[in-house]
């Protein structure tokens, strides 16, 4: 009876339950049950509006702080599941993230303003405020500001990064000295005179304090118009190791260790960015595993970095050292056999996806880091790509690509051919085949089992056994092992040859998880062949693609930019450098300010949102653009990304929006009318009709 | 929107249902195409303005206009009409499946995995389905192209007359009665609401027709040009014929296997769609939103409907003879019926509303 109970619940489940597909940042299908629900009191306290605790959490405290108030966790099967947060439009984003680095001032990062304001207050307090705002204090774990006390008693502020400075050289030619000072330090000169530094400069320019801090300096905050900034630097570098599993010829040879630290501070040389950001959470397992939410503020989405630390939060207790399981923890899908997470030993590609906005991250005790969202053709690109010549690389990933389907296909279709599709053959190849079968006693599908049994046996046994002796199990395997399957009259000399040019598909896939999910798939599509020919296949290559379409990572679909399509987006081809103008819009990344990317993105905010400042957000005006772009301090700083045209235009619009906030002003008529009539993927009619005057 | 529209409609090339177009249309095929498409289009037009409301689908504005029983009727009818557009779709892919594939293989065996391939992406939703989609249009397109590429090798000029097929007025009495071939448009009014703006949906709601429309009128005038009429009317399987005539030397021949899977792919992503709308009418018919507890229902009826004809002719037979030309009335009927009845609707209101500002004024 209890059984009729169960099938009846089971149906009624799957045809009235919650819809097993949701949609972006939402909770995936396998990951139910596993990951914190938003609590019902915090959906009432979102619908009350009042900030979300979530968001809380992880945007204005580091995210191992607990919120106070109601636990974020909570695996009630009954719970509502929906999406975490809504849509945030962009003005939302960088309000909230200007909330997260504490700091509503001129001086938050990425905000560009008047290089007359960019200049060190003069009191001590107000110093230490926009120093720690401009280096996400309150969430970077390696920034550390330190209050030391000279012998009278005089307060120095000491700000330095605990991954890229020398603590002990710290200790010896800073703190100890700075202790014993016996005399006033009315300003920077008198304190570098008592200090035994070699290595010092003054400046009074905060970002350039910032700077001085994330490059492994220390800078010491007194007061007064200018602070002091000395030497100490210990960036690790190439003495860590090479890359073990990651090999490229050409580009950085250096690999992560397991260290969090040691990784941490490489970071920091790779990506010289003061709005890199360290964030810290302390896993509850037996072994207390930290680890490191490493994201560039500038960059990142919000909302994604957001649910990696609401995802490593839900963990909760692990009976286990979860070192190296924090993936299969916060992975979408966690029963899937493609993997929706990169795992790198190479610092480089860290840095690159790092600065497109992605987020990864560093666990201690464990030499890979890794890298969300990942989509299906991030698995299948190598540091390597973007080192070589647009045809090389896009060359090398055609060829990874036909890897894939050998090394899933090529068994399955060969069944197919031999035992359905005979026509497909000419004969003579049919009857060199049907000869060298008619000693063999088993079916096609049967020696193909064996020869790829056998391989798996030897990739197995060669990782294993020790690497001098690895070598020796190849030649055995492939030379001897083989050549007495055929005397033996066990396979055909065929098949040999088929699954060797298999198993070099499957190593040529440069991801080892991918490669794993192609060994997978081979079986399964090796049955269906038997069983159905290639109608088999067909059917369950659709059912593949459908699954892949369905999947998603960190609120990427899985198979992003190809469906959806975002033609601008790197793919499975490689642009050559100069058309990578744009930061991909899928991951939602900050820069998506620029408002072609906002409309191909649907990001637009809508005309009748009137927000202060919406028409310079936008930079929907060429004045405005002109205008901010004079006004900006980034033409004068030399800033890389004026060379963008796109990052151009979204400084410009940061700086009229600087104004526009402070005068109030209603969205103009003239934008809502041109945002209204304007298909959404054209451009407002306002550029029209100036371009066309201009012409005039 | 626009690649599930096209692989909606461009599928039907591929399939045998091509025949019928074929049979009557004999030489100018690709002409009766042309017109069976001009004519539903233009049976079409007169609603399309309804759809300016984004959150309504073609039901809903059957409900409001024609009220809950006539709106009913009308959409159960619809709902029968997919059904059996369903049913018979499915068998003719089984039959080509059979042939290209599995000559000796039980259908009953072939419809089962393919009706479990169709429902199963049904259940997760449209977002999975609209990109999968994508790339099958993709590899549909590919496909189609090469084919007709590799076709043209084979073309000669002189199948092409007579220019008009059985003549004009013919082609425009079956152009008529032959509408329904493009009947599955109407499954794009259903979709409405998944769009998020009227220009979008009408950019795409054209485009994608017109599209299908001209790529269907190709792909005959291609096969006609390859194989001309009288032998062309007896081919069961156009879309396998054509490529097994594809050949490049001793190494390269009789891949009609191949493009068959190609063809299987696209094939089934559009009986997913189709089980899909099946589904949703029936969840709005029903006025519930849970379009999911239909689809077990969806399929059953798909797999006993497609085992009931005997055989390829009466499936063809009965797909021409009930399915098309005994139902252009409701294709063409319906959407002229909604079409005038919201503008009269609309035009007493602005009459009421005037009159009732002018006693106003008066007062």
């Amino acid at each position: 009876m209890s059984t009729v109970r169960k099938l009846y619940d089971w149906i009624v489940q799957i045809s009235e339950g919650t819809p097993p597909y949701r949609g972006r940042f939402s909770l995936s299908p396998s990951a139910q049950g596993r990951e914190g629900m938003i609590p019902e009191s915090a959906e009432k306290q979102k619908a009350s509006g009042q900030p979300d605790q979530i968001e809380r959490s992880t945007s204005q405290q580091p995210p191992n702080v607990q919120a106070s108030g109601e636990p974020i966790q909570s695996r009630g099967v009954g719970e509502k599941n929906e999406p975490l947060t809504e849509q945030l439009s962009v003005w939302e984003r960088r309000r909230a993230k200007i909330g997260e680095e504490g700091v509503k001032d001129s001086h938050a990062v990425g905000q560009k303003s008047d290089p007359a304001d960019d200049v060190l207050a003069i009191e001590l307090t107000e110093q230490e405020k926009v120093l720690r705002g401009l280096l996400n204090a309150s969430v970077n774990m390696d920034i550390l500001f330190r209050d030391h006390f000279t012998m009278l008693g005089q307060r120095v502020v000491v700000v330095h990064s605990s991954v890229t400075c020398d603590e002990t050289s710290l200790q010896d030619l800073v703190l100890r000295p700075l202790s014993e000072i016996e005399e006033p330090l009315p300003d920077v000169e008198v304190l570098a005179r008592r200090l035994p530094c070699s290595d010092f400069t003054f400046d009074d320019h905060p970002s350039n304090l910032a700077r001085a801090v994330i490059t492994g300096k220390v800078v010491l905050l007194i007061g007064g118009l200018r602070a002091f900034i000395c030497s100490v630097t210990k960036l690790q570098s190439r003495a860590v190791s090479t890359t073990m599993n990651e090999s490229v010829v050409r580009g950085p040879q250096e690999a992560f260790a397991e260290k969090m630290e040691t990784n941490l501070s490489i970071l920091r040389r790779v990506v010289p960015r003061p709005d890199l950001t360290f964030a810290e959470i302390t896993l509850q397992d037996t072994a207390n595993t930290r680890i490191c939410v490493v994201s560039v503020a500038e960059y990142a989405n919000p909302r994604i970095l957001a649910e990696v630390n609401r995802r490593l939060q839900n963990i909760g207790r692990v009976p286990l050292n979860a070192s190296g399981l924090v993936v299969q923890y916060i992975e979408d899908h966690s029963r899937s056999l493609f993997p929706t997470t990169i795992y790198t030993e190479r610092p480089d590609l860290v840095a690159r996806y790092l600065l497109r906005g992605y987020v990864s991250l560093v666990v201690d005790n464990h030499s890979q880091v890794l890298i969300v969202p990942a989509t299906l053709w991030m698995q299948l690109i190598t540091a390597e790509d973007l080192y070589q010549r647009v045809w090389y690389a896009n060359f090398l990933r055609i060829i990874r690509v036909i890897a894939l389907f050998v090394a899933i296909l090529l068994p399955s279709i060969y069944i197919g051919l031999v035992n359905f599709q005979h026509e497909m053959l000419p004969s003579p190849l049919l009857l060199a085949i049907k000869a060298s079968r008619l000693n063999i006693p088993f079916p096609t599908v049967i020696e193909i089992l064996i020869l790829d049994i056998a391989f798996e046996l030897i990739r197995e046994a060669s990782i294993r056994v020790p690497h001098v002796i690895g070598s020796t199990i190849g030649i055995v395997g492939a030379l001897i092992l083989g050549q007495a399957a055929v005397e033996a009259n066990l396979v055909s000399p065929t098949i040999v040859i088929l699954i060797s040019v298999t198993g070099l598909g499957s190593f040529a896939i440069p991801n080892q998880e991918i490669g794993f999910a192609a060994r997978i798939l081979r079986f399964f599509f090796t049955f269906a062949s038997f069983l159905l020919g290639f109608f088999g296949i067909a059917v369950f290559l659709s059912l593949m693609v459908w699954y892949l379409s369905i999947m998603q990572s960190f609120g990427v679909p899985y198979l992003t930019p190809i469906t959806p399509y975002r033609p601008k987006e790197e793919g499975l081809m490689r642009s050559s450098v100069t058309k990578y103008k744009y930061f991909p819009a899928s991951v939602h990344a900050l820069p998506t300010k620029n408002k072609e990317v906002q409309l191909s993105d649907r990001m637009r905010l809508k005309p009748e949102v009137s927000l202060p400042g919406t028409t310079a957000w936008h930079g929907d005006s060429p004045q405005a653009s002109s205008q901010g772009s004079s006004q900006g301090s980034s033409a004068t700083t030399g800033d890389w990304r004026e060379k963008l045209p796109f990052m151009a235009a979204a400084s410009a619009g940061e700086s009229q929006q600087q104004s526009t906030v402070s005068n109030e002003q209603p969205v103009s008529q003239e934008y809502q009318q041109s945002s209204q009539s304007a298909k959404p993927w054209r451009k407002p009619r306002l550029w029209r009709k100036q371009k066309n005057s201009v012409k005039g | 929107m626009l690649a599930i529209s096209m692989v909606i409609m461009v599928g039907k090339i591929l399939d045998p249902s091509a025949d019928i177009l074929i049979h009557w249309g004999h030489g100018a095929a690709y002409l009766l195409a042309l017109l069976s498409g001009a004519m539903m289009l233009l049976c079409v037009l007169p609603m399309l303005w309804l759809f300016r409301q984004p959150d309504k689908s073609l039901f809903d504005h059957l409900f409001e206009q024609f009220g809950n029983v006539i709106g009913s009727i009308v959409g159960l009818l619809l709902l029968l009409a997919l059904l059996i557009d369903i049913c018979t779709t499915l068998r003719l892919d089984v039959h080509q499946i059979e042939v290209a594939f599995l000559p000796t293989t039980s259908p009953i065996l072939i419809v089962m995995i393919y009706v479990a391939a169709m429902s199963l992406p049904v259940y997760f939703g449209i977002e999975g389905l609209g990109r999968s989609n994508l790339i099958m249009f993709v590899l549909l397109f590919i496909t189609l192209i090469s084919l007709l590429l590799f076709m043209l090798t084979r073309a000669h000029l002189s199948y092409m007359p007579p220019v008009l097929g059985p003549g004009l007025p013919n082609l425009l009495q079956q152009g008529v009665l032959h509408l329904g071939f493009f009947a599955e448009m109407l499954l794009f009014f259903i979709f409405r609401p998944y769009l998020r703006t009227y220009r979008e949906f009408r950019w795409s709601f054209l485009t994608g027709y017109i599209a299908s429309v001209l790529w269907i009128a190709l792909a005959l005038f291609v096969f006609n040009l390859v194989i001309p009429y009288p032998t062309s009317d007896h081919l069961m399987y156009p879309f396998l014929e054509s490529a097994k005539i594809v050949y490049f030397g001793r190494f390269i021949q009789h891949i009609e296997a191949v493009y068959a899977v190609a063809w299987v792919a696209s094939s089934l992503i559009r009986l997913n769609i189709f089980i899909f709308a099946a589904s949703l009418l029936c969840a709005e018919l029903l006025r519930t939103a849970n379009y999911r507890r239909f689809i077990a229902v969806v399929g059953a009826i798909s797999f006993y409907g497609s085992l009931i004809p005997p055989s390829i002719m009466s499936d063809l037979s009965f797909k021409d003879i009930v399915s098309m030309q005994r139902s252009f009335l409701l294709y063409v009927s319906i959407p002229l019926a909604l079409g005038l009845v919201a503008y009269i609707r609309k035009w007493r209101q602005k009459r009421n509303g005037k009159t009732g500002q002018a006693l106003q004024n008066q007062a």
